[in-house]
């Protein structure tokens, strides 16, 4: 029986399997250090509030917003990190395990400003004011670089995001499980990270259309298995946003996609099912 | 008159080796001055030549990366993975993030 470590990072259990915990420690600690929007000296935070039009960020900085924007693109936008003041304004402004009971009324929606960024290397231009929040990539991004230090059949998992060094096997929402041979897997939905404010139920998957938190979506979570657990993670969360469209979306992208209806159906996309499909679940 | 001229124009043995010698070393420092203006052109002229290059010799190309390429790489990013049924008891739960 291989040792399985876990740890607590990012706000959210990490799990590892045939790893240095240590290393794979000191990999998120250094990937939240830079891109916590809750931590004062994070780089992400001086960014957000430097007055300056231009600025000189670093590498790791650049390349996760590089990874970002293109995330952005691949998706249509829907995986978008301009919308720090989206989140803000639904009052996901501290950290989430302060966000308890109701709070004060929502402000004002906050669009999309992906047209207003530009990366030119390791200088980023963008209006002050403007707040990035890079968690649709950052977690996953983490995940994949601490998985590549890890012995082959280990696994590192945070929160919903995993990658593996080859086969395991890793229980699914509902009760399934499912084996990942090679890449990542992520679930992204609103079971656990949601919030009240004004009386209305928030959560943080924000729908860059709106800039609200996706009102009414048909599924409580969604599961995507990827080359890596960016891939996953990023797929999961447009999938999410695209409601009823997500299952054909994932397999234009060859994505198998898992849905978990708010009633607590199962719905398999095609690519899913080609691959593992369990016994009486529809697809 | 003329000879006394002549005498002026006319150094003698010893002044004629002191004006050999100084035109000697006038030439010894014209090649010197030479020889260092050439290096220092050279290193100026390979220098910019390997850290600012100019004008491409040859027929100019388009800056964008060739379709084939961006295409493989805007691909990369969304590529499913491999699973398949489970064979045990899993040992991780993946939930929502």
């Amino acid at each position: 029986m291989t040792a399985v470590h876990r740890f607590r990072a990012m706000g959210c259990e990490v799990v590892l399997s045939r790893g240095d915990p240590v290393a794979v420690a000191a990999v998120f600690a250094r990937w939240e250090g830079v891109f916590s929007r809750f931590l004062r000296d994070s780089e992400l935070t001086r960014v957000n509030a430097s007055p300056a039009w231009a600025l000189h960020v670093s590498p790791l900085f650049a390349r996760a917003l590089r990874i970002a924007l293109e995330a952005a693109a691949d998706t249509g936008g829907l995986v978008d990190p301009t919308l720090g003041a989206a989140l803000e304004a639904a009052g996901y402004d501290t950290d989430f395990s302060r966000l308890a009971g109701d709070g004060a009324p929502v402000g004002p929606a906050v669009p999309s400003r992906l047209g207003e960024v530009r990366l030119d290397g390791r200088i980023l231009r963008r209006p002050p004011g403007l707040l990035l929040d890079l968690n649709g990539v950052v977690k996953s991004l983490a995940v994949d670089e601490a998985a590549d230090a890890l012995s082959s059949g280990g696994f590192v998992s945070a929160g919903g995001d995993l990658a593996a060094r080859g086969p395991v096997d890793v229980g699914l929402p509902g009760g399934d499980a499912v084996r990942v041979v090679r890449g990542g897997l992520a679930t992204s939905g609103v079971v656990s990270r949601r919030w009240r404010r004004g009386g209305r139920e928030q959560h943080h998957l924000i729908d860059p259309r709106t800039g609200r938190p996706y009102r009414d979506p048909p599924w409580e979570q969604v599961t995507v298995s990827g080359a890596s657990c960016l891939a996953a993670d990023v797929a999961a969360k447009a999938s999410f946003l695209l409601g009823e469209d997500g299952p054909a979306w994932l397999d234009e992208h060859g994505m198998p996609g898992r849905f978990v209806a708010r009633g607590g159906d199962v719905v398999l996309n095609g690519a899913w099912h080609r691959d593992v499909a369990p016994e009486g679940v529809c697809t | 008159m003329a000879a006394v001229a002549h005498a002026e124009r006319s150094p003698g043995p010893g002044q004629r080796s002191r004006i050999e010698q100084a035109r000697a070393r006038a030439r010894g420092a014209k090649v010197a001055v030479g020889a260092l203006a050439t290096l220092v052109f050279g290193v100026a002229f390979m220098g910019a030549k390997a850290h600012a290059p100019g004008h491409a010799k040859h027929k100019a190309q388009p800056l964008a990366a060739p379709a084939s390429f961006e295409q493989a790489v805007r691909q990369s990013a969304l590529v499913g993975g491999r699973i398949a049924p489970p064979v045990q008891p899993p040992p991780v739960v993946t939930s929502t993030s």
